[in-house]
């Protein structure tokens, strides 16, 4: 999934607050004793008519705290790609198509590649097609091996009739492709398996053609065209879509839908109900979507999402100094991650109403043997079992968690903060500041200085602040942590640690101290609810959002709010949005 | 250049009778300049303690100093990391052009296209280290494309297989239809013709690129159109193989000895005629190398952490480091030394283009960026000696006497590469 990891000036999304102006460059100010300056209330009276800032091109100026109902024409149709399945979208489309399990795959060798969706990330070269040839050949082989797989696949003899290799291909190859074959595919896959004519194996046929459906771009890809070579006919009384733009059909809607909900492909009954036009109406849609969402197929969607956005798969590679962490083993790693994992689930599957964002604040958390030692708690099950926490202990909300403590840090103490930072700010706040400018030093060691005053010195450098202090007082406030999430009062050279920090949003600031309270703050901040919706706009679509999108998310945030920060429901509305149905028809030239 | 007989031509006039083979080189992180840099210029020069591990093979190299890369400059806004730019700007002769692009395709992959048809495969590109989550341009060396990078083998159980084995599963009695392979692809064919009608134009970008790889694969349907020019090996140390993580915990996944492998098989796929063009990755600066054989002990940050530690130890540990990454290159080249191709080695048959991402580690030295040019082109590098250019000579000009040597017509190569570099060709 594409990371908003640094906001450029083509790219500033105008519906982040405040922070705008200043992402636009490093300034020299300091925020050190800056007072918080109070928010203007709606009891303010005035006498004179607000102005209205100009409209920009593509649409009005966009206000999370004054949403439009309706985003004015035309919206930002996407444009149409082809994307290729992740690694993992192949494993469970192929596993679900087929009928495998899970263990069925597990030697299946595929190019590894970093995790992500992004569409820019995913091509397809010889190497790749090389394992996927392998791989399609080993998969069809076992799909097709046994009289129970085969009947699980197509219900007639295969051995016995070209008719029933006929229906095999047309069957198989529908949900493959996820649309029906022409004529011309079906014709051609036969003469597929007629050249296995020879062949002692009366299933080389239907091997051979399975093989090649599933070395087929229309199956490694979501292929969305304007002209399909079996079209679907919108249903009478579909909503057109602005000019320059197409409503997606039925399969294309099945399509998206269920790799957005499932990270699979779209099975018979999704189909079907394309068919029948029950995704082409917002209540079919709705009713289709909450159908989906209580499907156990929709866990592994979502947690898709979510290992994206939390860089979960960095629990597993981030380095650690053996002798200085020995604790710090595979089996913790994998500890960490389960807890945060399994905590996380629980608000992105609380029920209506219910906020996420009460995963920043909850007073409980998942633990094991492994955590509960690194924790210095009370030894519980042996496996993750759910822990409560007092008040008075330091534990309790996501950054708490050893995983969210340990991920962002590469490079020992000094960057801890920075890093920490960083990462809050960028999956959290959608508030980076800018890239660092090129060969800048380390910063300076000095053994007379804490880790706090090193940093405090180095964001009042001019050329540094204007970046660091968006940057190291989140991190502080995290100092109480060490580098795998251990809790610690005294710090490198026997200094109380405080966790006093800052979050900084332009020319305020806000104070807290400790993990629980930086819990607190992000968990009512405006910026947190916009940037979830943002990451999530961005999985969903393999791209960032670009400026033109901005009218929708503000939208989508909007109900996100109104919806009590509610993940089930957020992402029901992203389905319901105008984006998801639609798709442009202008050519793209540059991917 | 071509002679009448279709041999390679160099400038000098000697006539090479083996098509010649190039191969890529990558380090990252940089160098402890003072103690990497040889002191004297021209033949008689002195070794310098890095590169001590090439000492035996001076007549093999030539060393080029005072190369800038001033492409690596470009386009910071799309990412400001200094190092992206450096993996990205190592053999393209640009730097990023968007978030996932860079702007031009490697050296390596222009000449495979141009000249790898006849082999297994078109080019070898091969890694130690594993790829990043997310992925970007500082975790591949090799591009066809600006758009599409070419992932690099980096296990050496899978890169065995698929150099040596039969992956397409042709000779293999329990894969029975691997055979019919070429009607799978003539359907795909026909199915892409179909698909190219009705996707946009970006599309049909992907769609060729899949056509093309189809073409690749297809290749190896014949195994006995190539030539394979000597015995294949029978197996390799299990122990070794596996996929290679994207980060080093120190738990010896990305050791000389795997590096080692891995460059055997690269070179013995190159000396046995399977490919003429590889790329070899050491690590980028992303997979925080750990080097605890070499008494340093496991930092967070790797091998990037140290080559940014200006102090005293530092400065030593990078230069260990550089000394000890060298000696895997050394390595290399030793091998190929040793190989016969009629009354010369593979390796005078050869042009291995080495290079570090930029100069002196801790500063992002782009405008010293160190270049050794080992084997002979066939006869047309001229080895040992030391050359010291001016810092406006722009680093990609190598590659254009590279592509010369090649036999290819080339008239520029990235931003800057304009002009071949004088004093090299033999």
């Amino acid at each position: 999934m594409p990371v908003l990891k640094r906001t450029t000036s083509k790219a500033t999304l105008t519906f982040v607050t405040g922070l705008a102006l200043l992402i636009s460059a490093c300034s020299a100010k300091t925020v050190e004793d800056r007072p918080t300056a109070p928010k203007p209330t709606a009891t303010t009276t005035t006498t004179t008519t607000t102005v209205k800032p100009p409209t920009p091109p593509g649409g009005l100026v966009p206000d999370i705290d004054n949403p439009v109902a309706a985003c004015p024409t035309p919206v930002n149709a996407r444009p149409e790609y082809m994307r290729r399945l992740t690694n993992d979208e192949y494993l469970r489309s192929a596993t679900d198509l087929l009928g495998l399990a899970p263990a069925d795959l597990a030697g299946v060798n595929l190019v590894i590649e970093g995790y992500g969706n992004d569409i820019a990330g995913l091509p397809i070269t010889n190497v790749h097609f090389e394992r996927y040839d392998i791989t399609a050949a080993n998969l069809a082989e076992l799909s097709l091996g046994t009289p129970e797989r085969r009947a699980a696949l197509v219900n007639c003899e295969l051995a016995q009739s070209e008719a029933c290799l006929t229906q095999f291909i047309e069957t198989v190859g529908k949900r493959a492709f996820r649309r029906p074959l022409s004529a011309d595919r079906v014709s051609e896959l036969l003469t597929v398996a007629r050249a296995t004519q020879a062949e002692p194996d009366p299933y080389a046929g239907a091997k051979l053609a399975l093989e090649a459906i599933l070395v087929s771009p229309r199956f490694l890809y979501r292929v969305e065209s304007k002209q399909p070579e079996v079209p679907l006919a919108q249903p009478a009384g579909t909503k057109p879509a602005p000019s320059g733009a197409r409503a997606v059909d039925g399969y294309e809607m099945a399509t998206r839908l269920s790799y957005f909900l499932w990270g699979t492909t779209p099975d018979s009954a999704l189909l079907a109900a394309a068919e029948a036009g029950q995704l082409s109406t917002p209540a079919g849609l709705e009713t289709a979507a909450r159908g989906m969402l209580t499907d156990p197929r929709a866990t592994a969607g979502v947690s898709e999402f979510i290992t994206g956005w939390l860089h979960l798969y960095d629990v597993d590679t981030v380095p650690r100094s053996a002798t200085t962490y020995p604790e710090f083993t595979n089996e913790l790693r994998t500890s960490m991650r389960g807890e945060t994992e399994r905590f996380v689930n629980d608000f992105a599957w609380a029920p209506d109403q219910q906020s996420l964002f009460g995963m920043l604040t909850a007073q409980y958390g998942y633990a094991d043997a492994n955590l509960t030692a690194l924790y210095g708690i009370p030894p519980a099950a042996p496996a993750l079992s759910r822990v409560d926490f007092q008040p008075s202990e330091p534990r309790g909300g996501l950054f708490t968690q050893a995983a969210m403590l340990t991920l962002p840090i590469v490079g020992g103490e000094i960057t801890a903060p920075i890093l920490r930072g960083k990462f809050i700010r960028t999956q959290f706040l959608c508030t980076p500041p800018p890239p660092p400018p090129g060969n800048i030093p380390a910063i300076p060691t000095d053994p007379t200085l804490t880790i706090r005053e090193r940093l405090t010195r180095h964001a009042a450098n001019p050329p540094c602040s204007g970046c660091h202090q968006l940057l190291d007082p989140v991190g502080l406030g995290l100092e109480q942590y060490d580098l795998i999430g251990r809790y610690r009062t005294t710090g490198t050279m026997g200094e109380v640690l405080t966790g006093e920090g800052k979050v900084v949003d332009g020319d305020r600031y806000t104070a807290f101290k400790g993990a629980k309270e930086l819990g607190q703050i992000i968990a009512s901040s405006s910026d947190t609810a916009s940037c979830v919706v943002n990451h999530l706009f961005s999985y969903a679509y393999g791209q960032d959002a670009s400026g033109s999108d901005s009218c929708s998310l503000t939208n989508a945030t909007s109900a996100f709010q109104k919806g009590g920060y509610n993940f089930q429901n957020l992402l029901l509305s992203l389905v319901k949005g105008e984006e998801f149905r639609i798709v442009s028809t202008q050519d793209v030239v540059t991917p | 250049m071509l002679d009448g007989n279709g041999a390679l031509v160099s400038r000098a006039g000697a006539a090479t009778q083996v098509p010649l083979n190039f191969l890529t080189f990558f380090m990252p992180c940089g160098t402890n300049a003072p103690e990497f840099w040889p002191t004297g210029e021209g033949e008689n020069y002195t070794m310098s303690r890095c590169l001590q591990p090439l000492a035996h093979l001076k007549n093999e190299f030539a060393i080029l100093q005072r190369l800038y890369k001033e492409e690596a400059g470009r386009n910071q806004d799309i990412d400001n990391d200094a190092h992206v730019r450096g993996h990205a700007s190592f053999a393209t002769g640009g730097s990023l052009s968007s978030e996932q692009a860079v702007e031009f395709p490697s050296a390596d992959q222009i000449a495979a296209q141009a000249l790898g048809g006849d082999t297994k495969f078109r080019s070898l590109p091969v890694a130690l280290t594993g790829v990043r989550s997310p992925a970007n341009q500082g975790d591949h060396i090799s591009w066809s494309s600006k758009d599409t990078y070419v992932p690099a083998d980096n296990d050496p159980l899978v890169l065995f297989n698929r150099v040596f084995g039969d992956p397409s599963g042709i000779a293999d009695p329990n894969r029975p239809l691997a055979k019919y392979k070429k009607s799978i692809f003539d359907y795909l064919r026909s199915d892409i013709t179909d698909l190219n009608a009705r996707v946009g134009t970006h599309d049909r970008v992907k769609l060729d690129q899949f056509l093309s790889s189809i073409r690749d694969v297809e290749k190896q349907l014949e195994p006995t159109r190539f030539q394979v020019s000597c015995e294949a090996p029978t197996g390799i140390d299990p122990r070794l193989g596996g996929p290679a993580p994207s980060s080093d915990r120190g738990t010896g996944a990305y050791s000389n000895e795997r590096a080692q492998l891995l460059i055997w098989l690269q070179v013995t796929a190159v000396a046995c005629g399977l490919t003429r063009f590889g790329s070899f990755m050491l690590a980028s600066r992303s997979n925080k190398r750990q080097f605890n054989w070499l008494g340093i002990p496991n930092a967070e940050d790797g091998h990037h952490g140290i080559s940014h530690d200006t102090s005293p130890q530092g400065l030593e540990q990078q230069s260990l480091i550089v000394t000890d990454e060298i000696k895997q290159f050394a390595y290399m080249l030793d091998l190929m030394q040793g190989i016969q191709q009629g009354d010369r080695s593979l390796l005078y048959n050869s042009i291995v283009f080495f290079a570090h991402e930029h100069g002196h580690g801790a500063d992002h030295d782009f405008s010293n960026t160190p270049v050794i040019l080992a084997g002979r082109a066939g006869g047309q590098l001229k080895t040992n000696q030391h050359v010291v250019f001016n810092n406006a000579t722009p680093y990609s000009n190598v590659f254009l006497n590279i592509f010369g040597w090649l036999g290819m017509n080339v008239a520029s190569f990235g931003v800057n590469g304009k002009n071949p570099l004088p004093r090299i060709s033999a």
